[in-house]
Order: structure tokens, then sequence, then C-alpha cells
């Protein structure tokens, strides 16, 4: 597999690529990262949906998906997410590469030509506007979104917490904004974000596959010659290590309760730290034989998932599972028990070994998919810290039961989100 | 006696071995370069529309507890010793495994000790251990499972489709039960469903990614004791032509209605249904994709937005054709994606529309051959069926708009659809 050859292409924007001949297609995405904040988040998750539906060369909508089908189903995605304190707009293409063109075209630099023309030469009228109709649109559609996370239960329950959890600060800030925002967004608004994420915002381009990322960096190069840059550094939005406690329960007409419950673990700094949190949070709650499955699962046969997950980029720990509403005393206390057995030195060599393997195994499989090098490598840049999947592997390797030990002393219970059956109040 | 062993090879799809192992098992190997990770996938052709059983060869069909089949799948990764997953820990695979309507399969993916992990699939799927206490232990899980899914309006919407357009076939019913049809299940129930579906003659190895042909052979020769003759009579179900009812809707906490519109197709053999798919696939990209104009003209009034799409619903005795999404107009969508249908049957699909849908249902399995997960699982769809992935391909590349609207006007009708809803 190729490593990353990370490149400079313009003021603050950087070509990343991955050449690997194993795989069929290629992988181009274009994001822009900009800081997480109240007043822009939800107008700059507006700007890919938007980008998404044309450009200049290619204003209308069917014929430019048309176009996409006749290239073997390239995909075509736009979309706006989070890490840390950022927020990233992507816009991604992926095709089929030059090797299986029938008649020898040249897809890869076709595509990124169209991929620079969707994100750097939107469909904008005389007035500098996005079309009236796709504002419309949308918009209503980027409501919708933000919405949907009612529809599954689980990722609401999730998502309601990380709301609590982060009150105050830019973690907490929702990933595709406020209904209440998204309905005043006007044209000007709209094209003026657009503008703002062009000059300003830190541009990672990201390529992926067998194709030659010289054509892609020629086509980008090129158009950034056009555009005049500004960027403003991104920096990474500092940790809290404790709060206080909050605790918040919501009916709703489900019939299984849903149990989230974030820990601070003091504010990881180091690398070393972050490793230690997240083998910490495998053995508790991250496989087949971890403290939660074999217990709140396995023995008590309370649930059919309860899993914890570490988040490097805020240092908290989340738990979550799908219970009965009358098991929610059980399972909170078992959860809180088992982190207690941590804490007491609870962890055989066994489980040790084990957890570290799985995860060593799970990052030996991140090269063998394209979406797999480019949320990684993309996840690398966003934390200042490039490896390989390997070299990850190692560092995990690195930590003993003692540093786990450790880290688990640090986890402070502070938030509880229990959605549960009934009326909603 | 010794394996059988042929090898294929394809510029599409790459290298296969397809192998013929005295125990009974065939076993489909898939070397792909350059890989480093590996996928296996163990199969057995038993779901949960298995509702019938006969294990006296003169005896009458016995009906089975619904979920059954699922629950068996929970059961066999434990042992009287320990659990699969505790075996697995020591290799470091990440191990799963699911209950569809027609078949089951136990998985693994790893970048290391391939071998160790197979010897560990192989073992414990053939070595069933099932108690009155490891049965009721699963009953509080499964349980737990089951509400989750009552709760997801994507399964609820599907599922009420199910029912609205089979009224005999086992495919309406939850693949996991009901909590009262669980508790009908017991230790006795699973031996005998095990025996009699869980025999190598009907199961399938399927195995991609960072291989080699021979280690998997080894594996097989280990563990693998020759299985029992094999003889299935299946229970049929004499399911009408028609559709149970048009509408049915539910009230779920959502946030906008969800949709799902069924068209129930005639059903052919599990062969024919599995090749007819590749054309449904492209009949449905030809009228509903989003380069389309019906799908334009929705998106344009806010009728639908992008979670709109298209997908064929086929097994081994039941075919139909899914159009889901969301929307505040259901009814309209509905009435639109009939009166294009009824369009096409009449007058066909553009020659446009057809060579967009032709080229997108050919990429996309194009790119699943690029992933071993989507290689393995190829293998082990059409194995069942008989149809190996360069024939799908094959049948995807030398398709014509007038091949697709003869199988499309031969097995589906506007008059036979039904609506699913979920509103809040």
């Amino acid at each position: 597999m190729g490593k990353l050859i990370r490149k400079k292409i313009g003021d603050e924007v950087y070509l990343n690529s991955v050449r690997d001949e194993k795989f069929k297609s290629d992988r181009i995405t274009v994001n822009f990262i900009t800081p997480l904040d109240r007043k822009d988040v939800t107008v700059n998750a507006l700007v890919p949906f938007v980008l998404r539906k044309g450009c200049k060369s290619c204003p209308d909508f069917t014929e430019l998906n048309k176009r996409l089908a006749k290239m073997y189903g390239a995909i075509l995605d736009a979309d706006a997410s989070k890490q840390g304190g950022s927020q990233i707009v992507e816009v991604l293409l992926q095709l089929a590469d030059d090797k299986f063109a029938i008649n020898g075209e040249k897809m890869v630099e076709e595509g990124a030509k169209l991929l620079a023309d969707l994100v750097f030469d939107p469909n904008l009228d005389e007035n500098g506007l996005f079309p009236e109709k796709d504002l419309e649109l949308e918009r209503e559609y980027l409501i919708d979104t933000i919405n949907s996370d009612l529809n599954d239960k689980r990722t609401y329950a999730v998502h309601k917490a990380v709301e609590m959890e982060f009150e105050g600060e830019p973690f907490g800030i929702s990933r595709y904004g406020y209904v209440e925002d998204a309905e005043k967004i006007t044209g000007e608004e709209l094209a003026a974000a657009w503008r703002r994420l062009i000059k300003t915002a830190r541009i990672e381009i990201m390529f992926v596959g067998p194709g030659d990322p010289a054509a892609i960096e020629q086509v980008f190069a090129k158009r950034l010659e056009t555009v005049e840059r500004e960027p403003i550094p991104v920096e990474k939005a500092p940790l809290v290590p404790y709060k206080e406690l909050k605790s918040a329960e919501e009916a709703m007409d489900i019939v299984q309760g849903k149990l989230v419950m974030g820990f601070r673990m003091g504010a990881p700094a180091t690398e070393r730290e972050k490793n230690a949190a997240r083998v910490l949070s495998a053995i508790y709650g991250g496989t087949p034989f971890s403290k939660l499955f074999m217990n709140v699962r396995e023995k008590m046969s309370l649930c059919y998932y309860a899993t914890s997950h570490f988040e490097r980029g805020t240092g908290v720990m989340f738990v979550d599972c799908g219970i009965e509403f009358a098991s929610r005393d059980a399972a909170q206390a078992e959860i809180l028990r088992q982190l207690d057995c941590i804490c007491n030195g609870e962890i055989t060599d066994e489980e040790l070994a084990s957890t570290k393997l799985i995860m060593k195994n799970s990052l030996g499989t991140v090269g063998d998919f394209l979406s797999g090098l480019d949320n990684w490598y993309m996840t690398c840049i966003l934390d200042d810290l490039i490896l390989t999947p390997e070299e990850d592997a190692a560092e995990i390797d690195k930590i003993t039961i003692e540093e786990v030990v450790a880290m688990a002393k640090r986890a402070k219970l502070s938030t509880v989100f229990f959605l549960k059956g009934g009326e909603a109040e | 006696m010794s394996c059988q062993i042929e090898k294929a090879e394809s510029r599409r799809f790459g290298t296969l071995y397809r192998i013929k192992h005295p125990s009974g098992l065939s076993i489909l190997v898939s070397p792909m370069k350059g890989f480093a990770s590996s996928y296996a996938l163990f199969g057995t052709a038993y779901g949960s529309i298995d509702t019938l059983i006969k294990t006296d060869e003169d005896g009458d069909f016995i009906k089975l507890p619904e979920g059954i089949a699922h629950y068996l799948e929970h059961k066999l990764f434990e042992s009287e010793e320990c659990s699969a997953f505790d075996r697995y820990a020591k290799t470091g695979a990440s191990a799963n495994a699911f209950t569809a309507f027609d078949r089951t399969a136990y998985l693994f993916s790893c970048s290391d000790n391939f071998s160790e992990s197979l010897e560990i699939l192989l073992d414990f799927v053939t070595h069933p251990y099932f108690t009155a206490e490891t049965v009721a232990k699963e009953q509080g899980i499964i349980g737990q499972e089951i509400r989750m899914y009552d709760d997801s309006a994507d399964w609820r919407v599907l599922f009420n489709l199910l029912c609205a357009l089979y009224s005999k076939n086992p495919v309406r019913i939850d693949i996991a039960g009901t909590q009262e049809s669980i508790s009908h299940i017991t230790a006795e129930l699973l031996y005998k469903c095990y025996n009699k579906f869980y025999n190598l003659h009907n199961m399938v190895l399927a195995v991609a990614g960072n291989v080699d042909v021979d280690e998997v052979i080894a594996v097989a020769d280990k563990i693998l004791k020759p299985a029992e003759p094999f003889f299935l009579e299946r229970g049929t179900c004499d399911e009408p032509d028609e559709v149970v009812k048009h509408y049915v809707e539910q009230h779920l906490p959502v946030s906008v209605p969800m949709f799902n519109i069924g068209f129930k197709g005639k059903a052919g053999t599990e062969k024919e249904n599995f090749v007819g798919s590749v054309l449904d696939e492209i009949f449905l990209d030809a009228l509903f994709d989003d380069y389309t104009e019906v799908y334009r003209r929705l998106y344009d009034e806010g009728i639908i937005n992008s979670t709109f799409g298209s997908e064929v619903f086929g097994g081994r005795d039941y075919i139909s054709l899914m159009i889901s999404g969301e929307s505040r107009e259901p009814q309209k969508v509905c009435d639109a994606v009939r009166t294009e249908f009824a369009n096409a049957l009449e007058n066909g699909i553009s020659a446009e529309a057809f060579e967009c849908a032709q080229k997108s249902v050919y990429g996309r399995y194009l790119r699943s051959t690029e992933r071993a997960e989507g290689v393995a699982t190829m293998l082990f769809n059409g194995y069942f069926p008989g149809v190996e992935p360069e024939e799908l391909m094959d049948i995807a590349a030398s398709a014509t708009p007038e091949s697709v609207m003869e199988r499309v006007r031969s097995t589906y009708s506007v008059e036979n659809y039904a609506l699913s809803v979920i509103k809040p």
C-alpha cells in the first residue's frame, strides 16, 4: 500500500494522496475545514447541499446525474460533518479508474475537473446567488436532516447526551446546525458562506486509488490560481477536564429505553494518554468480550447492545445501551460497577492482549477500503498527527494495564441521559 | 477421497477457486492481490422463512416457533466450555453473524491469524450445544433485540409492507420473531432444526481477500467431518399472486413520514429470481434513479428528497420491487410511481435511461469486487441460486431494453402493489 504523500498546492491548501494499485476506483474528496461556530454552522452545512445540485459547466441537476450514471455510476456526495472543534464541509467523487474505461477516456482527470467545477465554480446567477429553487429545496432538506435524528432512537439519545455534555463548548454544536437558523437563511447569506469557505477555510483534498495524483494536482492547482485566499487557521478547541454531573430524561412513544452515559477523562493531553483511553474504552465496552458485553448483556441479559466509545477529539467516553425501562437502575449500576472493577485493577493479561489484538487486527483492515483510507487520513490530518494504521497499531501495543487503570481512575461521570417510554411531556 | 478443485480467472472478477470438499461442503475462494485483510462467510440455506420442518420422511410437517432460525444463530456461538467470541479473542478477528429470510451466515474479517480464525469458524458452526439453561438466558437478550427493531421505523415500514404484500409466505414474519413466539423455543427444537438444515451439503464457505487456497483446504480437512447424505423437503406456502391490501400505516415517532411501495412479482425458481433481479435492478434505476424525469419532478415539488431509492427484494420463493424514502405526501409519490410504472409497461424505457441504468448497475457490481467483503458476499449470495459473480456481471453487461421489459412485463403489474407508511 502506498504511503500518504502530502503536498501544499496553495495557501493552506493541501493535496493528500495514497496511490494504491489494488483498487478499481478512485476517490477524491475536497474538504473545507473551519472552526465549529454557533453563528455559521447551519449556513455552512447548507453549502454542500447546494453545491451538489450543479455547477456553471453543468447547471442542470438531472444532466449532472445522467453524466455520473454514464461514468459507470460514479458517486457524488456532499455533506457536512464535525470532528472535535472543527466543522468539515466535504464534496466527494468516487469513480471507476481509467484502466476500466472502454474507449480510453481519462475518467480521473474528467472527474477532477467536474469536482473542481462543483466546488469552485457553482451555478451562481448574475447576482452571485445560488438558484432560488435550490435554496428553498435544500434548506427544507437541511431542516429535515437536522430533525431526522429522531428516526433512529439510539442516535437520538446519543445526540441529546452529547448536547448536554458539551453545553457551552464548541463540541456541543450540532453537526448540521439548528432548525431556527436554517429557516431564516437567505440567498445572500448562503452565497456569502460559500465565498467565506473558499477564501478562509483550510482546504484538504484527499485522493485514494490506483490513478495518478499528478492529474488531480494539475487540475486543482490551476483552479486555485483564480481563487483569492486569506485562510484563517483552525485551532484545536481546548479540552475541559470536568464541569458537573448532569442528568436528564425524555419520554417518547417507544418500547425500548436508551441509556447514554458520558465520562470526562480528565482532558487527556498526550497521544499516549489518548491511546490509553482508547484501550480502556475497548476493554470496557468495545468488543464482544468486553466488560459491558460479558456482564450487562451476557450475564444479566439486560440488553442486546452495551458499548463504549472514546472520542479523541473531545476527551470524553460515552457508553450507551438499549434496555427495558424497568432495567434502567440495574443497568446503570452495573455499568458503573464494571468501571469500578477496572479501577480496582481487575483486568487480566489475557483481556489486555485480546483487546489489543482485535484493535490491531481492525487497524490492519483500514487500508483495504477507499473510504477507510480517506477517513483515516482525514482524521489524522485534523488531529495534526499523521500515522499509518500500522504505526497506530504499534502505539496501541505499548499500552500497559497500569496505564489503563490510571486512565479509568480519571473517568468522572458527567452526563446521564435516558430516553424512556410514555407520553411526551 | 480428495478435493475437486476448479480454477477460473476473469478480468472483471479476478481469480476464483471452486472446491468440492470430501466432507460435502462447497468452498469458494477468491484470493485478492494486494489486500491485507480477509473475509469469510460460512452459511446455510436456512432462514426465517423456513417455518416448517419434517424430521420424519413419512410424517407431516411441524410448524416451528417464529424466530427460531435467528435464535439458533445466537445460540450456536455458545459451547459447553466457552463462547466462540472467547476463542476469536485469541486471534483478533472481528466476528459476527446474521439471519436473513432464506439464509443464515457466520462471518469474520481479519488482517492476521486467518487460519486460526477459520478453524474457529468451521468448528463452532459444526458443533452445536443447546441446553435449557443456555436457551433461557437468551430470551432477555433477543427480547431486547426485538424491542430495538420494534422502535425502528425503517424496519417497520418494510415489515408492514411485507404483510400487505404476502398473505401466506413466511417472509412476512419478523426474522427475530416476537417475545411471545420465542418463549416456545426449546433446546430440543433447536437441535431438530440444526440437524435438518445445517448439513454441509446445504451450506457453503466463501472466502476472499488475503487468502491462500491451500490454507483454506487444510483447515477444512482438519475440522470438517463427512456430512450425512442430505435430503430436504421444504414446506410450501401456496401464496396467491394478489396482494393482501393496498395500504397500511403505522404511527411511530419520526420527523418526516416514511414510505415503502412494493410491487409483488410472480416468483420463479430461486435461480430465476436471482437472475431476474439483475434486470429488475436496471428497470428500477431507469425509472426512478436521480437522473430520471419523475425523480426531478417530485424532487422539485418538494415531495421527495435524496432518501428516495429503490431495490429488488428477492429470495428463494419471493420477489418484489420496492421504492422507498421520506415524504410528507406518500400517496402522491405512490401515484406518480405507479403512473411511471404503467407507462413503462406500455411503452418501454428510453435508450438513454437504459444506458444510464445499465452502467450504474454494472458499476455497482464492479465496486463490490474491490472489497473482500463485497467479493465474499457476492459468492455467498449467488451460491444457493447457482449464479457466480462473473455470470451476474455478464447478465448486467449483456442486458438490452427489450430483455429488461420482457422480464418485467412477465413478472409484475401495476395493480399488484401496496403502500406502507410510517407517520408521526
